[in-house]
């Protein structure tokens, strides 16, 4: 019997109004996602994807179709506890609490869930290891840190809530080809080695090229 | 539960973490705040130290109505009509609303018993009818009064006294006996005076309804002005009846309609009155238009850097949301963040105010406590208009 997906789409679309005209910015888009797989979505701006990602992150609600978390469908569910336990966001602009050191931002999380600060910040040292990042990195700012290694700890923050979905919004965009392919290589590595569900949003077609799926948007709508 | 206290331990560590480690912003907000507290605080002090000013001057340019016979001394002696206390004691008369502090004194020959309710002798007194409280440097007495009573009810005609306290207690009542007033009559006693002295001071218009045995009993009359530009009709009316002194201590010539030479002067002249008076009076009324709009000014500042401060960091709040913050959450957050520099801010200012000008009024308090409601109110609509925001919106706008 097959794995059930982790995250189900079924016919899901996202209307919004603007001033000027109603605009489907996700049009009855399905997909099954699968754990121990990275997958890209692709597509021109403006096509949905970030919208998508929004809906798949439970940032948004579908005003048509369902999207199910290991058969749960979401509007059942905390979205804040869907968010803080089951699937987490890296962001092109790796948005680190600018106040907080590199440590105090992988914490950050785990405090949200009201976990002891001796046992996160075990699991923070920890998740910033996997991702390449010693103690020396711990007590320094964002503004410490080159691009790559802010991405590094959004990495280590993403991954520190035990979430088994990873969704990235464009996690390259702001980072030199070699950061970049590094970057690429560590979600890689966490689809296939970790188990995760890695989906990246891009419209960098060498991502596109080493994802395991990859999925093209246009006009909110998919193309097989 | 434990979750619970640790996520509110953290919303409060996470809050001061953040004010620490940007000392200049919050510094800056909690110095704005500071300001504009000084500032509410001094323009209603500066209002209340021109409203000192005036009454000093009022206080300075007291007119004594010292209306008296002048072929008699000051205080003894004098034979006044009773006619005259009922001028500055109707509320028809140009006196009423323009005169403050109204002092009678009266006092007769009179000498009452006391007695206790069954009219056994206890000591005999002296009488003085009075509209006021009785004080130390006029009377050689200190008065204590009981806490229902007021010096008000010695200008009603009650039956109330102020006795030496070996006589009675305050709220106890005494009995007495006069010439003109053969049976007992009961009086409460209001206030008391422990020197050994024989007076029994009443209200004047009860002392001069009840127990003078003369109609001529007044002996001065004395009050201060409460409304300057009313000089010249008191002066007017007072001329109906008095005469006004002439300088250099010559004896004015005329009679009053009882054929008595009476007199009243103005200590101070009206016209230094006014002169010293009048630019005070447009200062405060100048400051007392400035001053909503300075409060308002301050209240609308405040609002927008609450407001503002909670802007600039839309992006960071969007970030929480993401990682699983509730939208509770982050309106606490931000809320608390802002109550705390405001709560620094108002009570520096109120500190340096209550150091600059050794008191903070009631007013100044309440207008503190409106700028920082105001200050929250700002707080709360951004922190609720942040809880609720679209947060993929607002990474995208910010990237």
């Amino acid at each position: 019997m097959a794995d059930m997906a982790i995250l189900q789409l079924d016919k899901v679309s996202y209307e919004y109004r603007n001033k000027h005209q109603t605009v489907k910015a996700v049009n009855e888009f399905s997909y099954e996602f699968n754990q121990g797989l990275f997958y890209a979505i692709t597509g021109k701006s403006g096509s949905g994807k970030t919208t998508l990602l929004s809906l798949m992150v439970g940032l948004d609600v579908p005003t048509e179709g369902v999207i199910k978390y290991e058969g749960k469908n979401l509007k059942d569910m905390n979205m804040d506890k869907y968010r803080r336990e089951y699937v987490s966001l890296i962001y092109q602009d790796f948005n680190l609490f600018p106040l907080l050191t590199a440590l105090e931002n992988v914490m950050y999380p785990l405090k949200l869930k009201g976990q002891k600060t001796s046992e996160g910040k075990l699991l923070a040292m920890d998740k910033l290891k996997m991702v390449g990042l010693d103690e020396s990195y711990y007590k320094r700012y964002p503004s410490m840190l080159s691009g790559g290694e802010q991405q590094r700890v959004a990495i280590a923050r993403a991954l520190v809530t035990g979430s088994s979905i990873l969704l990235a919004d464009e996690p390259t965009g702001n980072l030199d080809t070699e950061n970049g392919n590094n970057i690429v290589s560590i979600l890689k590595d966490l689809a296939h080695n970790d188990k995760f569900c890695v989906i990246v949003v891009t419209h960098d077609l060498e991502i596109a090229s080493v994802a395991d799926k990859t999925l093209s948007l246009r006009d909110g709508k998919l193309i097989l | 539960m434990i979750n619970m206290l640790r996520k509110i331990t953290h919303s409060i560590s996470y809050t001061f973490t953040i004010l620490f480690r940007k000392p200049i912003k919050s510094l800056a907000v909690i110095l704005s705040i500071t300001a504009f507290t000084v500032l509410i605080c001094l323009m209603e002090f500066t209002i209340q130290k021109q409203e000192d000013l005036l009454s000093d001057m009022y206080e300075q340019f007291k007119i004594n109505l010292v209306i008296m016979d002048k072929s008699a001394s000051y205080s003894e002696d004098l034979s006044m009509n009773k006619k005259y206390a009922s001028l500055f004691m109707d509320k028809e008369n140009v006196l009423f609303e323009n005169l403050s502090n109204l002092k009678i004194r009266s006092k007769g020959e009179e000498e009452i018993t006391v007695t206790d309710e069954y009219g056994d002798y206890i000591t005999s007194l002296n009488v003085i009818g009075l509209t006021y409280l009785p004080d130390t440097s006029e009377f050689d007495v200190t008065t204590e009064m009981g806490i229902d009573y007021d010096n008000s009810m010695l200008m009603s005609g009650r039956n109330v006294c102020i006795v030496p306290n070996r006589i009675s207690s305050i709220g106890s009542y005494v009995y007495i006996k006069s010439e003109k007033v053969e049976e007992l009559v009961e009086y409460l006693v209001i206030g008391t005076y422990e020197q050994e002295d024989i007076i029994f001071f009443c209200p004047y218009l009860n002392y001069s309804e009840l127990l003078a045995s003369s109609s001529n009993n007044i002996y001065s009359i004395e009050s201060d002005i409460s409304n300057t530009k009313a000089i010249n009709d008191i002066e007017i009316f007072l001329l109906k009846y008095f005469i006004e002194p002439s300088i250099a201590g010559v004896t004015p010539v005329g009679t009053n309609e009882l054929g008595l030479q009476y007199a009243f002067s103005f200590v101070i002249p009206k016209g230094n009155l006014e002169e010293a008076i009048d630019p005070i009076k447009a200062d405060i009324k100048k400051l007392q238009i400035l001053e909503p709009f300075v409060f308002v000014f301050s209240i609308a500042i405040g609002f927008i850097i609450s407001m503002l401060s909670i802007k600039n960091r839309k992006a960071e709040f969007a970030v929480m949301r993401s990682i699983g913050a509730s939208g509770k959450y982050v309106f606490y957050i931000s809320f608390i963040e802002q109550a705390v520099l405001c709560i620094i801010g108002a009570s520096i200012g109120a500190l340096i105010s209550w150091l600059s000008y050794s008191q903070l009024s009631d007013q100044q308090l309440n207008k503190i406590m409106i700028f920082v409601a105001c200050y929250l109110l700002g707080t709360i609509i951004e922190a609720i208009s942040i809880a609720s925001l679209k947060v993929m919106r607002i990474m995208k706008a910010s990237e």
